[in-house]
């Protein structure tokens, strides 16, 4: 690429705050995110539910549900740009062409009403002004690409006539025919049974491999995870509560939420559907205490918990948020 | 395709059949024709005189074949009161009808379409607040009412209109809009509720991902996917719109089937208020036979 090592790094979130006002004040389901994304690496988000993984997605997105949700401070580098700063114009012309997005729902995540052939074709005629043959031969290498079968038959299918699997690799052909930087996947295997969940992942291998998008994988699924991964961050409350190689997180977390998340795993290979649940409530965002949010289901809890912010500890490569992490070492 | 078009024939074919014997079978419970036509005291002779004449001595059954037959072949009898066969009075007051149920219609899409979709866009604010408020009124207000209201205000007062009769566009405007603000309120808040559901939608979510401008999605993707409940609502409402038109058309004198039904009916002139049911029945039946195949153009999941 044009300028050296740094360009290795295709999206850069810093310090990001998103809010949403509320009917019982206001809600910060991300709020102090950082992390860096690398060209060719799958960065996985885990975490419970609720603890924010969808609205960092979405806010990096900038397709925030409604005027009631906002970002309200940091940064999101891409290609040299802060996407936070861009006009609304602007913004339209990263969506779908530097940055893309795959939903969690292949069964409803395209229009009924126009063909595979029609949706595949919006983001290639708006981003890379593509006409006539040109366009349908970029369409078609784009589903051989997903393999779909008989890619120039397909074209002309409705969603309805193609099977769960079969839609998720439309969309995620979609979200990859302009070439972006990023992909973002927001649980893009929950809603799909075992064998077509496998042959998705050996898709986002494939992806991966090639080098030449960096994607954020959003996931209940630390068996993808370990799959796919060589970084993990893990969500708690609206930030980033650890982060680390995926190894290093399984087999030495250093947060005690980490810990618990961890200790919980079914034997690897077992298919669970939720990522499974730890002891306690995770915290009302609305009346968040002003020490760790955590610090009401910890084992390692002191009243330095409850009343101050714990710092970030450890290295670059590995760190959290922890007055009184776990030693390493199980 | 094919198939569907014979399957659906056949049975809007059985849905006529069984309005006509409904029809029939109403007007002849509801009096003996030969009585009713000649009120007062009349020899037995006489009665049996004009039984004969029209055919009403003939068993039920042979009549109401009779009646058929002739419906089929464009004769639905003659009207007793105007002396004039009754497909001649159908046609000759269906232009007017028409012209009257097509500008309510045409105000409908033209208004309640935008309307909804606006409303959708711009849920909770005062905008939405006012389009709900007011298809709640046009929900509310009687079309009689209104008519009267727009009367008094525009033609009584202001002089802008005339109050009734056909008379050129001028003279359509009073109660084309008095016949759609019911169809206006309906079509307004179903806009606004399909639009509603589309728009939270993955789809929408993703035509959004995809970079497409706010217009792209809402025209290509939303209203188009919203449009499928619509089309099944307008259709509904310009069945009713032909049929509604019976409370306008008498309250401004226009010269429509609606009328000429009212004043059948006060004149127990049987043969005429059969051929408007009837062919308000068929009117319906057409207009639903178009609304499917206008879904199966509108939505690809539909395949007949
Ligand atoms: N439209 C909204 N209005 C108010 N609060 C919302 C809205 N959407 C999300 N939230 C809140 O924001 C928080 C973060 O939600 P988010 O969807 O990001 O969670 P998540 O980590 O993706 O969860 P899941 O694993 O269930 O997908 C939640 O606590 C939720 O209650
Ligand atoms: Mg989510």
């Amino acid at each position: 690429m044009m300028s050296g090592s740094d360009s290795d790094v295709v999206l850069d979130v810093r310090d990001l705050h998103t809010e949403i006002r509320t009917a019982s004040g206001i809600v910060r389901p991300v709020s102090g995110v950082s992390f860096t994304l690398e060209r060719g690496e799958v960065l996985g988000i885990v975490g419970e539910s609720g603890s924010g993984k969808s609205m960092t997605a979405l806010s990096i997105m900038r397709l925030l549900p409604g005027r009631h949700v906002k970002i309200t401070g940091g940064q999101i580098v891409v290609g040299g740009r802060d996407l936070v700063a861009l006009s609304d114009r602007e913004m339209r012309e990263v969506r779908g062409s530097k940055v893309a997005m795959v939903l969690q729902e292949p069964l409803t995540s395209l229009d009924p009403v126009y063909s595979i052939g029609d949706q595949l074709a919006e983001p290639l005629r708006i981003h890379r002004k593509l006409r006539g043959e040109g366009l349908k031969q970029r369409i078609i290498d784009g589903l051989r690409a997903v393999h779909i079968p008989d890619p120039q038959a397909r074209v002309g299918n409705y969603p309805h006539q193609m099977s769960g699997g079969m839609r998720q690799r439309v969309v995620t052909a979609m979200a990859l025919s302009c070439q972006p930087d990023v992909l973002i996947a927001d649980e893009p295997t929950t809603a799909l049974d075992v064998t077509i969940q496998a042959q998705v992942v050996r898709l986002f291998e494939e992806v991966r491999d090639q080098g030449t998008v960096g994607t954020l994988l959003i996931t209940h699924d630390f068996g993808i995870v370990a799959q796919l991964c060589r970084r993990v961050a893990v969500m708690y409350a609206g930030r980033i509560v650890e982060m680390g190689p995926v190894e290093e997180i399984f087999d030495a977390p250093r947060h005690p939420y980490t810990r618990a998340l961890v200790k919980s795993l079914p034997v690897m290979g077992e298919k669970i559907d939720r990522l499974p649940s730890i002891s306690g409530h995770p915290p009302d965002l609305a009346a968040l205490p002003p020490g760790c949010p955590f610090a009401d289901r910890c084992p390692n809890v002191t009243d330095q918990c409850r009343e101050e912010a714990p710092p970030v500890e450890g290295t670059d490569a590995h760190w959290y948020r922890c007055w009184n992490p776990e030693t390493t070492g199980d | 395709m094919g198939q569907f078009l014979i399957v659906r024939a056949a049975q809007s074919v059985v849905t006529i059949l069984l309005v006509t014997v409904i029809i029939f079978a109403v007007t002849r419970i509801s009096g003996d024709p030969a009585e009713l036509l000649i009120p007062g005291e009349v020899p037995t002779e006489r009665l049996d005189e004009y039984r004969a004449q029209w055919g009403l001595d003939d068993p039920i059954v042979v009549q109401y074949f009779r009646f058929l037959g002739n419906a089929a072949t464009g004769d639905l009898g003659e009207s007793f009161r105007f002396d004039q066969p009754v497909s001649e009075l159908l046609l000759n007051r269906l232009p007017a009808t028409l012209k009257l149920a097509a500008a309510a219609m045409a105000i409908t899409i033209v208004v309640a379409i935008p309307l909804g979709v606006v409303a959708a866009i711009y849920r909770g604010t005062p905008i939405d607040t006012i389009a709900q408020t007011l298809a709640l009124v046009g929900q509310g207000v009687p079309a009689f009412w209104l008519g009267l209201i727009l009367v008094l205000i525009f033609s009584v007062n202001l002089g802008w209109f005339p109050a009734a009769g056909d008379s050129g566009l001028t003279s359509l405007i009073l109660p084309a809009i008095s016949l759609s603000a019911f169809a206006v309120a309906v079509v307004t808040r179903l806009t606004r509720s399909s639009m509603l559901d589309v728009l939270d939608s993955e789809y929408i979510k993703l035509a959004r991902a995809k970079g497409l401008s706010e217009a792209a999605v809402i025209f290509k993707h939303a209203l188009r996917n919203a449009s499928i409940p619509i089309i099944t609502v307008l259709g509904l409402q310009l069945g009713l719109l032909l049929s509604g038109s019976v409370v306008v058309e008498t309250i401004f004198n226009w010269p429509g089937i609606g009328r000429l039904a009212v004043d059948a009916i006060f004149a127990a002139d049987y043969t005429v208020v059969q051929g408007v049911v009837l062919f308000g029945a068929i009117a319906f039946v057409l207009i639903n036979l178009g609304v499917d195949l206008l879904y199966a153009v509108l939505d690809p999941r539909i395949r007949y």
